[in-house]
This record gives C-alpha cells, structure tokens and sequence, in this order.
C-alpha cells in the first residue's frame, strides 16, 4: 500500500503527551476550576445583598408605617429595646437571625436594626419626630473586610401624638 | 508501562475533573437564577400590592374579604369612573396573584382576571383597623421565603 512518507513517519512516531504536558493541562484546568467557583461565589454573595437589602427596605418601611399608627405593641416595635434616651433624644434597637426572625441575644443575630428617634417641636398633644432607621449586618460578606456593613438606612420626619416612654418600653 | 499507567490515571482525574466542574458550574447557575426568579417575584408581589394601595388610599375604599372561588383572603379596593363604581379584586389563584375589575356588587369570576405574577402564598390581614398587612410567599425545596409588609391606613 502506498502512503506518503510524511504519513509514514508519523505512524511511526509513539511519542503521546509527555508528563510535563499533561501536568500543565491538569493545573490549568485547577486554576480555571477555582476562578469558575469564585465567580459563581461572588454571584451568590451579590444574591445574598440583594436579597437582604430587600428586607432591610421592607423592615425599616414596616417600623415607619408602624410609627405612624402607633402600634407600639406589635411587630416589629415591640422588638425594640432602649439602648440610649434623653429628653431629645431615644436610640433604640432590635436582633434578627438570619431568617429575620426576632432574637434576644447577638451571638444569635445577623442583623441589628438600630432607630433614633429625635423630638424637633412639640405642638399640644402632638410632636414632630425626626426618625432614622438602619439595619446593619453584624457579619462582614464574602470577601469584604468592613466590620458590621450598613445594609439600609431611611430618615423621615412624622407629625404624631407625642410618644410616651411607656409606649418605648 | 508504569509511564501509560501514569498517564491513564492523568487522564480519569482530568476528564473527572472536567465533569465535576461542569456539574458542579451547573448547579450553581441554576440555583442562583432560581434564587433571583423567586426574590424577584417577591418584590413584583409586594410594589404592585403597595402601589395599588397607596394610589386608592382613601376613606373606606379598601377592605379585605373572602370569595369562595379563591384561596385564601383577597383584597378589594374601590373606585370610581364615569359616575359608576368599580372594585379592583387582588387574589391568590392557582398559584398567581391576579388583579379582576367588576363593577361594584357584579359577580365575581377569577378566571376572569390579569395575571400579575407567580407566588405560592398570599394573605393580606387587618390590624386593628389602621394597618393593613400583606404577605407574599414562595416555598422552594421545603424552604419558604416571606416577604411582609404593613401599609398605614390612617387616611382610610
């Protein structure tokens, strides 16, 4: 049979990959194993921000719109414990576990919802507030060095009936 | 033949290797859209809700009741065009929260209605008489994620 000889010479050669070759191979393949994780990692920890900064929006709302119907004895203000007050001025804060479920204690908590609540003028019964409410993480994220991230912060200011210190207990 | 071993053995941890990533690749992708499908419906949910509501926040315009072709409570909210008086009916049906306009005291049939978005739960509650509630839920692999708002009625 007639073949050409470069052909031939080919059919001859046994030489395959060569150790340094297929280590190579192998490593390059680690190295974009690695980079695919860290990508679908770092995509998971953007889902996790949004989805807790999603909750943040509804919380912060949810004590706002609680505020202003004064419903101190449910959720979420009854969670709420007096860290600082004045005659001026009231700091008050809650724990939530990763579910956002309330907890007492903060080795149990993720988040910490932290409300000021700072008297500007006071008309017969009613007064207006400048409220602020934020939730900050107390866990930094993946690959993030800063300590307790700020995940949502709202400010209004509410014309209500003069809140009374038995109302923040 | 210790030298073919060696590369044979190479070769299983590289096609191994190749396949576990792929997989594992896979999973996570679909996971994370799933993840974002589901806090996307939640948040759909939870504006359109909110918008209808504030945009009809009026003195008696909003209540809550039951149908006995829904699930669950419904909202309804009132308005007026052209001197005749609809209701806007917000509902859980077949897994999709659905909007219905009927004229006021017309019969009401859910299949009958825009489809806003998929969810597995919905339940709005009154507290009180001054603040309305709502919930949206969706349960994936046994594990449920809520989203709960409150809207003050102190205009109602």
């Amino acid at each position: 049979m007639y073949l050409p000889i470069n052909y031939k010479t080919k059919l001859q050669n046994k030489k395959g990959f060569t150790i340094v070759e297929l280590i190579i191979s192998v490593g390059t393949l680690a190295i974009l194993g690695v980079l695919i994780l860290l990508f679908f990692m770092s995509s998971k920890d953007v889902g996790i921000r949004t989805e807790e900064l999603d909750y943040s929006i509804y919380q912060t709302n949810n004590i706002i719109e609680s505020i202003k119907v004064e419903d101190w004895e449910k959720e979420p203000l009854n969670n709420f414990n007096i860290l600082a007050t004045s005659s001026q001025k009231t700091t008050l804060h809650s724990l939530y576990d990763a579910n956002w479920n309330s907890v007492s204690q903060e080795k149990e908590a993720l988040f910490s919802t932290i409300m000021t609540i700072d008297k500007s003028s006071e008309n017969m019964d009613k007064t207006l507030y400048q409220i602020s409410v934020k939730v900050v993480r107390l866990k930094s994220y993946f690959r993030d060095k800063e300590d307790n991230p700020l995940i949502h912060s709202i400010q209004t200011n509410l014309y209500i009936d003069t809140i009374s210190e038995e109302n923040l207990k | 033949m210790t030298e073919v071993i060696l590369v044979m053995v190479l070769l299983i941890l590289f096609s191994i290797s190749t396949l576990t990533l792929v997989a594992t690749g896979s999973d996570s992708y679909i996971n994370i859209v799933n993840n974002n499908e589901n806090n996307s419906n939640l948040r759909i949910a939870q504006s359109y809700i909110h918008t209808k509501i504030r945009q009809n926040l009026e003195k008696n315009a909003i209540y809550i009741t039951t149908f006995p072709e829904t699930k669950g409570n419904s909202l309804v909210i009132k308005d007026g065009y052209s001197d005749v008086e609809y209701e806007t009916v917000i509902f859980l049906h077949e897994g999709e929260i659905k909007e219905s306009i009927i004229v006021q005291g017309g019969s009401f049939n859910p299949e009958a209605s825009f489809t806003i978005v998929k969810i597995d739960e919905l339940d709005f509650q009154l507290v009180d008489g001054k603040k309305l509630s709502f919930e949206t839920s969706i349960v994936k692999n046994g594990k449920t994620k809520k989203l709960k708002s409150y809207v003050s009625l102190i205009n109602n």
